[in-house]
């Protein structure tokens, strides 16, 4: 395998960095979050880019074994079920092994998860959105489509920063602007 | 695949996708996200009279770069490892060891269309429920050698069609050995979705599998047929799955099977899980069927029968979620069987319980497993304890105890932990750890990590002190993790 000296290494990193921020957008305008097409719980297919439509979408990514997401969990089906009649749709992308399905209902049965599950057995999705892996890991779009967010890991306290900002995008209409009547105080 | 072809290929992808890019209008319509991950070790010696166990530094630099552009995204990561001592004192647990340099680790092109979707270059792949084919990354465990081929898949509304074909390496073997064992797997599978909520399939998958000694590939072909319902009357879902597999080998050829079958019941906030699972003979290299068990264990899935029966309940009026699972496990072994053992049997049960009460939350759960036949009994005790500290603070108490015993042996880890966390700013946790090798040699090991994310796009990681390693599970896959002594630290920006 190719050994480069240590200098050129740190040379070729700098040039890695540079070209990515030259050329990756800023939150505000990151553009419309990898699109997908995953089954379900019940094997029906979602693809994202169907069920953005003019919603705010909030997609975390979790498995069984990952104590944070199941600390995670009971906040988002609160914030669901408050806010999905104003535009909030949250999909979670379980991110476990094939070899584990089976399991994968009755664990979101047992924490009463009533938002969409889809399933990344060979994360393939993850790995577009985190090639880090490390879970939960979620992303927020706006009314318009666009990744406004990333949500690396949960600590508590998280739930009440997702949720200000939600109220945030759901305020704004689908060009980024605001919506008078949609009362964002929450 | 040589590295001149990695590098052609992902500079023709990267071109067609800036060419593609370019060809947008004003940038609109495509987009550019990636991570660029640092980490640096500085691995101290615990034995100085040892000329083997040196201390070293280890730096290892992924950068990866993803162009999406309508329903095409193309991808690359490449990785450079730099090592300040020769391969053979580096700890021959760390799945990097025997890389060094600059290799370009993915590239891949992907598309995305309504009914068919197909990816070029490197992915992960696995088939049905992995009794055929599972190639997966395991970022907790370390396994990240993706298929180097490609994959197709096309779904219409009553059929589902996969396909795919490849070059693999297995990253533990090629570790051990130190050489890439570059194996071949291809193969596919078809469901068909029935009336009624009922599926049929079946799946297909044939590897040539690079032998460790003397030099020459291994043949294995195993095929699958499934069947199942899902959501059946709201309350039931049903899943079977019949496999056989024959190993062709330099001087044997060995039949074998596999069975899984499950059936979950959900009746308001309780739900009842039972599996059964029957492995003969039915392990090779890229397959993981279900374990019928706990994700943070190990599991054998070459010699092994029996069922298991899993509840848990939300019990709403309390907060409380409580979970457990009893199952008895065997092996196909009779008394008459090579070996002259009578089985491997095995009873594994756990519980747990989850509880909120204001700003406290608890969870807890015990696993014990007693291999009667091994004379060896394993428990698992996990605690978790979160106080809430004013709006976004939290105070962590952790415990995570494994003992092992046998009659005349016992071996126990415990970690306790104790952390405090700010919302969104970051983790600061102090670790004590202590090993127990039959009670008359106790090992003590101290560890400070502070983790902060100065915006959501940058984390920064340092760990620094010691830790024993050991048995580590993620997703039921299982491998032992170096002990570490020293410090790391990991620097992640997404872009």
């Amino acid at each position: 395998m190719a050994h480069p000296d240590r200098c050129s290494v740190v040379l070729a990193w700098l040039v890695v960095a540079v070209v990515a921020v030259v050329l990756a957008p800023g939150d505000a305008q990151a553009g419309p979050p990898p699109d997908f097409r995953l089954q379900d719980l019940n094997g029906n297919w979602l693809t994202l880019s169907e069920e953005l439509d003019g919603r705010v979408v909030y997609l975390t990514f979790w498995a069984t074994w990952c104590v944070p997401c199941r600390r995670e969990m009971p906040h988002l089906q609160e914030l669901y079920e408050e806010l999905a009649d104003r535009g909030l749709l949250i999909i979670g992308v379980n991110t476990d092994p094939p070899g584990t399905t089976s399991k994968i209902k009755p664990y979101v049965k047992r924490y009463g998860l009533t938002y969409p599950t889809v399933l990344d057995p060979d994360n393939n999705v993850l790995d577009k959105y985190n090639p880090t892996r490390e879970l939960p890991y979620a992303v927020l779009v706006d009314r318009s489509g666009n990744l406004r967010q990333v949500f690396p890991g949960y600590r508590a306290g998280d739930e009440k920063l997702l949720r200000d900002k939600v109220l945030e995008l759901l305020a704004e209409g689908p060009d980024g602007s605001a919506q008078a009547a949609d009362g964002a105080s929450g | 695949m040589p590295l001149a072809s990695r590098f052609a290929a992902a500079a023709l992808l990267l071109l067609t996708a800036a060419a593609a890019a370019e060809d947008g209008s004003d940038g609109e319509g495509y987009r550019i996200f990636g991570q660029l991950t640092t980490e640096l070790e500085r691995n101290l010696a615990e034995d100085e009279g040892n000329p083997n166990d040196v201390d070293y530094t280890k730096l290892k630099q992924l950068a990866s770069f993803n162009i999406e552009w309508s329903r095409i995204t193309i991808g690359a990561q490449l990785e450079l490892l730099d090592w300040s001592e020769p391969e053979e004192l580096r700890d021959p647990l760390d799945l990097d060891r025997y890389r060094e340099g600059l290799e370009l680790r993915k590239y891949f092109i992907d598309y995305q269309g309504p009914k068919l979707k197909g990816r070029l270059g490197t992915f992960y792949s696995s088939l049905g429920r992995g009794l055929t084919l599972y190639v997966q990354k395991n970022e907790v465990l370390g396994f990240d050698e993706p298929i180097h081929g490609g994959t197709a898949e096309l779904t219409t509304k009553h059929l589902e069609l996969t396909v795919v074909g490849g070059e693999v390496t297995e990253p533990v073997l090629s570790n051990q050995y130190r050489r890439d064992f570059e194996d071949r797997v291809w193969g596919g599978r078809a469901v068909v979705r029935l009336p009624l909520d009922l599926y049929l399939g079946g799946s297909v998958v044939s590897a040539e599998l690079e032998r460790t000694f003397p030099e020459g590939t291994d043949e294995v072909d195993v095929w699958s047929l499934e069947a199942g319902g899902l959501g059946l009357w709201g309350v039931l879902d049903l899943a079977g799955e019949w496999a056989e597999i024959e190993k062709r080998e330099l001087t044997r050829t060995r039949d074998g099977w596999g069975r899984y079958a499950s059936a979950a019941l959900y009746l308001g906030p309780v739900s009842v899980l039972g599996e059964y699972k029957d492995y003969f003979s039915f392990a090779y290299r890229y397959n993981l069927p279900p374990n019928a068990g706990r994700a943070d264990q190990s599991y054998d899935h070459d010699d092994v029968k029996g069922p298991r029966l899993l509840v848990s309940a939300d019990i709403v009026a309390t907060g409380s979620i409580v979970h457990a699972s009893y199952a008895s496990f065997d092996s196909h072994k009779e008394p008459t069987s090579p070996g002259g053992t009578g089985g491997d049997a095995q009873v594994e049960w756990y519980g747990g319980l989850e509880q909120t009460v204001g700003p406290v939350y608890f969870q807890g759960s015990y696993f014990d497993r007693d291999w009667q036949d091994r004379g060896i009994t394993e428990r698992h005790t996990i605690g978790d304890l979160h106080v809430a500290v004013g709006r976004r603070g939290e105070i962590i108490l952790g415990w995570d105890e494994r003992v092992e015993e046998a009659a005349y042996f016992s071996l126990g880890t415990t970690r306790a932990t104790l952390a405090y966390s700010l919302s969104p700013w970051g983790t600061a946790s102090l670790r004590y750890s202590w090993e127990d090798r039959s009670g008359f040699r106790r090992e003590e090991f101290w560890g400070a990590e502070v983790q902060v994310l100065p915006t959501r796009r940058l984390a920064v990681t340092v760990f620094g002190g010691s830790d024993p390693g050991g048995l580590v599970c993620a997703g039921g896959q299982c491998r032992i993790e170096p002990r570490f002594k020293g410090v790391k630290g990991n620097l992640t920006w997404r872009f």
